[in-house]
């Protein structure tokens, strides 16, 4: 009985934290996260009323070739393969619903050009799922990013 | 048969025809459009981002009055500048990235023109556009973002400010 009472008040406690987490509901995403491959560290900022990441850290920022900083070299539009990696918005266009998810947004894989749609839904303070995929959600892939500095 | 398909097939080509004819002749102008953009320092080492919340004013870009029923067709970016008072200011940016965003969920955002490496010695930056950017659903909102991103190579105490001249090419009808 003791156990089950102190496990509810924490779970009470845990459940208030996040209720209380400071400005509009969305911009509990702004902040620094890493995906799950530790290769990079994503900033997300709000811009107007949507939510964007970039690139703010790479495990290899420089080309193994040339030596030189990473750029956007597999961007569509030939003029812009200058785009600086380092820098490079990633989550784009993230508009926040209800209920810790924020969709309408896309993720660009950086290594091979792609955009996918994606939804980010945020299970707790510090840990994002970011399920990005084509067409619909249910075929699409689920990686976990989690929060640099850390919300206690 | 083949006869009817033949008369149908030619009065369809003649409703096109006359469906174009009577579209008003497209036209195509270049307006200016100016804006600063500031950083509050400290700013850091990489990437810092500065938005400019722009009103559209079709009739300031085209220098005329918007006619009733005039519709904006294409909109490109033909050519953005940044510049500093200061030409010393220019020292530690490594790099320059111009997009444009939308609070409109239809409209994603779009990165316009890039300078990377930034060398330049007069305080001026001419960024290279993209040559497949159409934003005139952007130019069809009452107003839109347009961001900077300053790539620092190092961290910096001061302000940063820069002035935006881009030409925009407009086509309507």
């Amino acid at each position: 009985m003791k156990k089950l009472t102190l496990f509810l008040m924490g779970l009470a406690l845990c459940m208030q934290a996040f209720a209380i987490m400071p400005g509009d509901d969305g911009d509990r995403l702004l902040g620094v996260w890493e995906p799950s491959n530790g290769r990079a560290r994503v900033k997300v900022e709000k811009i107007g009323s949507k939510y964007y990441g970039k690139i703010v850290w790479l495990k290899e920022p420089n080309d193994p070739k040339s030596g030189l900083p990473k750029t956007d070299m597999n961007n569509p539009d030939a003029n812009l393969r200058n785009v600086p990696l380092k820098g490079y918005r990633m989550l784009k266009d993230f508009v926040y619903q209800e209920n810790n998810q924020w969709s309408e947004g896309t993720i660009y894989d950086p290594l091979n050009g792609s955009t996918y749609s994606c939804t980010i839904k945020m299970t707790d303070p510090n840990t994002l799922d970011i399920r990005g995929y084509i067409g619909v959600s249910a075929f699409g892939r689920t990686d976990v990013w989690k929060r640099l500095a850390v919300k206690k | 048969m083949n006869l009817r398909k033949i008369t149908f097939g030619a009065l369809w080509g003649l409703l096109m025809l006359l469906m174009n004819g009577c579209q008003p002749e497209a036209k195509t102008h270049t307006g200016t459009m100016e804006c600063a953009f500031e950083w509050s320092g400290p700013l850091y080492e990489g990437s810092n981002t500065a938005q400019a919340l722009i009103k559209v004013d079709l009739a300031s870009l085209l220098g005329n009055p918007v006619q009733e029923g005039m519709k904006i067709t294409k909109v490109q970016l033909k050519s953005a500048e940044l510049s500093v008072d200061s030409a010393s200011d220019l020292n530690g940016i490594g790099s320059l990235v111009l997009s444009i965003a939308s609070d409109d969920p239809s409209l994603t955002i779009k990165e316009l023109a890039v300078l990377n490496p930034v060398t330049s010695s007069s305080g001026q930056a001419i960024l290279k556009p993209s040559s497949e950017a159409e934003v005139s659903d952007f130019f069809a909102q009452k107003a839109f973002y347009l961001i900077v991103d300053a790539g620092l190579s190092a961290d910096r105490d001061q302000n940063l400010r820069l002035t935006g001249k881009f030409q925009w090419e407009i086509q309507y009808r």
